[in-house]
């Protein structure tokens, strides 16, 4: 692993965990894992969210060959658990049947009425993107959570940046009629 | 609501739930996860997959496909009226015949059987594999 206390590139740390090293892996995972686990939170993983995260950084070193670069690691993380949330949901649909669009609020203090109101509308934002077809809602949480550009949107999920600008036009759409 | 207001809210979206998250240990945990299945010898190291069985399953959906998907996936398609929500959307005529598919499959989100016929069936695993045989078969 390089020196201490220089800026380390996500690249150089891939190689590092290529070559055995354990910390890279770790300090990977360290530095992505929170913005992983707000667009997993974000596309609707509940209580699961921590095993989520894990799962999805597993997932990424033991497929990492595949990692070419042409989206950045963390945009490849991101759609990894992307996929691993799906992989939670079928599993779910098979054992129960809890509805997943039902996103209770954690029960908490007093909130004076302006902060209660954003929060709540927070929250109406929030399930209207989990309302979104899977496609439309990671483009769109890519792109508006992440701050992500839609090449490397593109490049991630295996579509064109037109494909992408118009998936997000389209969840923009949705959302603006559910939020009516 | 205005696109700027939803864009705003969305970046904050998550936010609460992924400060519970205990970083360190997710990260020790992935470590040691990592180191098992190196130790195992079964690293970046799946299991063999049975070439044949998925091979012969992809066939049999393919030939179900055949059959019923398109017809389902037109009916759907005209039901949900997707083809109308199209007309206007910027850079669509930059956009293939595969990635129009993908566009009108998330259009028609609601009718799963219509997704069915635009799906590749080499994406899916053998229990989505299966699954869909089960569902073809119902």
């Amino acid at each position: 692993m390089p020196t201490a206390g220089e800026p380390v590139s996500d690249a150089e740390l891939i190689e590092a965990w290529r070559g055995g090293d354990e910390r890279a892996a770790s300090q990977l995972v360290r530095r992505h894992a929170e913005p992983l686990a707000r667009f997993l939170s974000a596309a609707g993983a509940r209580e699961e969210l921590e095993d989520l995260v894990q799962e999805t950084f597993f997932r990424a070193f033991r497929r990492i060959e595949h990692f070419r670069g042409v989206a950045s690691f963390r945009t490849w993380v991101l759609t990894i658990g992307s996929n691993a949330l799906k992989d939670v949901w079928r599993h779910r649909k098979r054992r129960t049947v809890v509805s997943l669009q039902g996103r209770e609020m954690p029960a908490g203090p007093s909130d004076p009425h302006g902060e209660a109101a954003a929060r709540d509308l927070a929250d109406r934002v929030g399930r209207s993107v989990q309302q979104l077809p899977p496609m439309q809602r990671a483009v769109f949480l890519l792109r508006a959570q992440q701050g992500i550009a839609y090449d490397e949107i593109a490049a991630a999920l295996h579509i064109s940046p037109g494909a992408a600008r118009v998936h997000y036009h389209h969840a923009v759409r949705r959302l603006k009629k559910l939020l009516e | 609501m205005k696109q700027e207001d939803i864009e705003r809210l969305a970046q904050e979206l998550g936010a609460d739930e992924a400060r519970k998250v205990d970083v360190d240990r997710v990260a020790n945990r992935v470590v040691a996860q990592l180191g098992q299945g190196r130790a195992e010898g079964r690293g970046f190291f799946r299991r063999p997959i049975p070439w044949r069985r998925v091979a012969g399953l992809r066939a049999a959906v393919a030939a179900g496909l055949l059959v019923i998907g398109g017809i389902i996936g037109l009916r759907a398609l005209r039901d949900n009226g997707a083809e109308a929500e199209l007309v206007g959307v910027p850079g669509l005529q930059e956009l293939s015949t595969g990635e129009l598919n993908v566009v009108l499959d998330s259009l028609a989100f609601e009718a799963p059987a219509y997704r069915l016929a635009v799906v590749g069936l080499d994406d899916l695993d053998e229990s989505q594999l299966q699954q869909l045989l089960e569902a073809l078969r119902g």
